[in-house]
């Protein structure tokens, strides 16, 4: 399957060349975390790719594996207590979990990158922002400092960071939330990486910030022709920058689709249930609809489908037999065993 | 940054007066009479007692002894021993050695302790780990008056590896090499836990996390991100401490015959040398003071989120 993709120049660098278009692809991929506890299922077989330009929203609730996944295609789980029994990561179809350690050290940063949660913890507190942008020109291209903070300046002014040259010496606590996120977002796409995997960008601030870090995202995405794996529980954030959305449940995908058959009509109970639950302005002084019962515990992941304790169509054989993810339309793919029933309703 | 330094500087001042009015009074309620034993085996002539009362101004009550003390220590007076010494020729005879001792201590606990602290912390749960633990809690378990007996029968007196005493007033490095080890033992294995307990936090971090995922290889993204944070409230312990050790060290002194100030002390203590005493404490308040203000400053600059304005 894996064709020579890559070529050696001179200097001895690999260069990496998508495959049809195909920046990523994620095959069967499981992780186990063993702990003294038990192992615990975070990834039960998830597959999907993705391609040049393309933006890929990840959805799913705490625990339902959207950022292990994330951190097994950057390599930055912590082995152990985590192990990766099988699966494969291909990158322009090399794969990622049989590369040497020091080749694969080479592709984050200008191949793949990757930005957080929450940008003040994510930043080292210590250095200087511009230093931490700097760095990344000073070990993948071994630039001096004074080239590289040179780089960095743009990259701020990038990223709309006011009076960039200014404040390139101040340290992460000198910014405020969006600030550092910005910050963040330019030392991700310093190398010009083309796949961009953004873990919940948003989630720890003001609405009104986010949206405006979810735009210079989506802008930088178009400017430079990224793969965008955007991961978020917020189906709100999704629908303005997503092509396609691959919805999570327990570890394994429950549904794939492209971003407006998804609103449209979901193929899934627990997608419908998340989009239920979006608050509405026209429905105000009704209650919230939300999906009862808790996610599963990933040590005791239920038979059948992970879903069916929760579900309000779950019948007998949801209860014993794993539904697999099959289309159901064209281009839509579900795991639900009355797929069809949920996209009429 | 000028303003901090002023108002730390400015109160200094109360915290001097109060140390050493404490200081005064124990030293003046401390039973015994310094005229006993001054002239042989009878009472000293009254002429002389009365000369000596005078001179010392014995005879004054507490406060008014002590206002006269601190008007001369104000222009750099501290005083004479009651054998007729000045107290700050003993002082600067002393001190070097104390200093120079506390500095070996310093720099071998430091050295020791953050390498012992890297070593474990970046594998935690190894054998390694396991051995600098019990090996600490050991060294944290002993007295430091057995530490040093037993360094010094064995290493000294018994393989001869060392010498065993300091024999002149001036303390070579070789000499205070033993006593600086003894003395820093107790200290390495702290820098050691609060290394190897900082750096494992701080290997989970988020940034480190971030570190990873740019691309560093892991010896930059553990040995300088992790690591200087790792090293903040090591580098403060290890200030902090040399503060105390530049207090002089009465056991380790005592033990090793250094003639430090800690051993200047003790010996003042018992001879009921109160001039010596409160001289050389206030003194010892005083670097005391000035160290922590130089750690609190070093920490500003360490720790960029600490602001000193």
């Amino acid at each position: 399957m894996t064709t020579e993709t890559s070529t050696r120049s001179a200097n001895g660098e690999v260069t990496y060349t998508p495959q049809d278009g195909r920046l990523l692809e994620v095959e069967d991929l499981h992780v186990e975390f063993h702990t003294p506890d038990g192992i615990a299922r975070a990834i039960n077989g998830v597959s999907f790719d993705l391609h040049e330009g393309e933006s890929l929203a990840i959805l799913g609730e705490s625990g339902s594996g959207k950022s292990v996944t994330a951190q097994a295609i950057m390599g930055i789980l912590d082995m152990p207590p985590a192990v990766i029994p099988h699966g494969y990561i291909r990158y322009c179809g090399h794969d990622l979990l049989t590369m040497p350690e020091e080749q694969r050290r080479k592709t984050r940063g200008p191949e793949v990158s990757m930005i957080f949660q929450d940008a003040l913890s994510s930043l080292n507190p210590v250095f200087p922002v511009g230093w931490q942008i700097a760095e990344m020109f000073r070990i993948h291209r071994g630039m001096n400092k004074s080239d590289a903070l040179e780089q960095a300046v743009r990259l701020m002014e990038r990223v709309q960071i006011p009076a960039a040259r200014d404040r390139v010496k101040a340290y992460p606590h000198q910014f405020s939330g969006g600030m550092r996120q910005r910050i963040m977002i330019a030392m991700a796409i310093a190398l010009d990486p083309a796949v961009l995997i953004a873990d919940e960008p948003t989630t720890a601030l003001d609405v009104t910030v986010q949206a405006q870090i979810m735009s210079l995202l989506q802008e930088l995405q178009q400017e430079r022709q990224m793969g965008l794996i955007l991961i978020t529980h917020d189906l709100g954030v999704v629908a303005d920058v997503a092509d396609r959305i691959v919805v999570m449940y327990a570890g394994r995908l429950v549904e794939k689709a492209d971003v407006h058959d998804l609103y449209r009509n979901p193929a899934h109970p627990y997608t419908r249930g998340l989009l239920e639950s979006i608050p509405r302005l026209d429905q105000k002084g009704q209650t919230l609809a939300a999906i009862g019962g808790l996610p599963p515990n990933l040590m005791r992941i239920p038979p059948g489908c992970a879903f069916n304790p929760r579900c309000r169509m779950a019948q007998d054989v949801c209860r014993t037999e794993l539904p697999p993810l099959r289309e159901v339309a064209p281009g839509r793919l579900s795991a639900c065993h009355f797929a069809e029933e949920v996209i009429d309703a | 940054m000028g303003t901090y330094i002023v108002r730390r500087l400015l109160q200094m001042i109360p915290v001097l007066i109060g140390a050493t009015f404490l200081i005064f009074a124990m030293v003046f309620a401390l039973p015994g009479d310094p005229l006993d034993g001054k002239c042989g085996e009878r009472a000293c002539p009254p002429a002389y007692a009365a000369a000596f009362e005078e001179k010392y101004n014995l005879n004054d009550p507490l406060p008014v002894q002590y206002f006269k003390y601190v008007g001369n220590l104000a222009h750099g007076d501290f005083g004479e021993t009651y054998n007729g010494i000045k107290v700050s020729d003993q002082l600067k005879e002393r001190y070097p050695v104390t200093v120079k001792l506390g500095t070996m201590a310093v720099v071998i606990e430091a050295i020791l302790g953050i390498l012992a602290g890297v070593l474990t912390g970046i594998r935690k749960g190894g054998f390694l780990d396991n051995l600098v633990l019990i090996a600490t809690l050991v060294v944290i378990s002993i007295p430091i008056f057995v530490i040093g007996g037993l360094a010094q029968y064995f290493l000294a007196v018994k393989w001869g590896l060392f010498p065993v005493t300091v024999t002149s007033g001036e303390a070579t490095f070789y000499q205070l090499l033993l006593p600086a080890i003894v003395l820093g033992s107790l200290s390495v294995a702290y820098v050691a836990r609060l290394t190897r307990t900082n750096l494992a936090e701080n290997l989970r971090s988020d940034y480190v996390r971030t570190a990873i995922s740019k691309g560093l290889t892991k010896r930059r993204a553990y040995g300088l991100h992790a690591l200087r944070n790792s090293l903040i409230p090591v580098v403060t312990f290890i200030g902090f401490d040399f503060g105390a050790l530049l207090g002089g060290a009465i056991v380790t002194e005592s033990i090793f015959n250094i003639p430090g100030v800690g051993n200047y002390i003790f010996r003042s203590i018992k001879s009921r040398d109160g001039a010596s005493v409160v001289g050389a404490v206030t003194v010892l308040v005083l670097v005391y003071l000035v160290v922590n203000l130089i750690v609190d400053l070093l920490y500003g600059l360490l720790d960029p989120r600490i602001s000193h304005d």
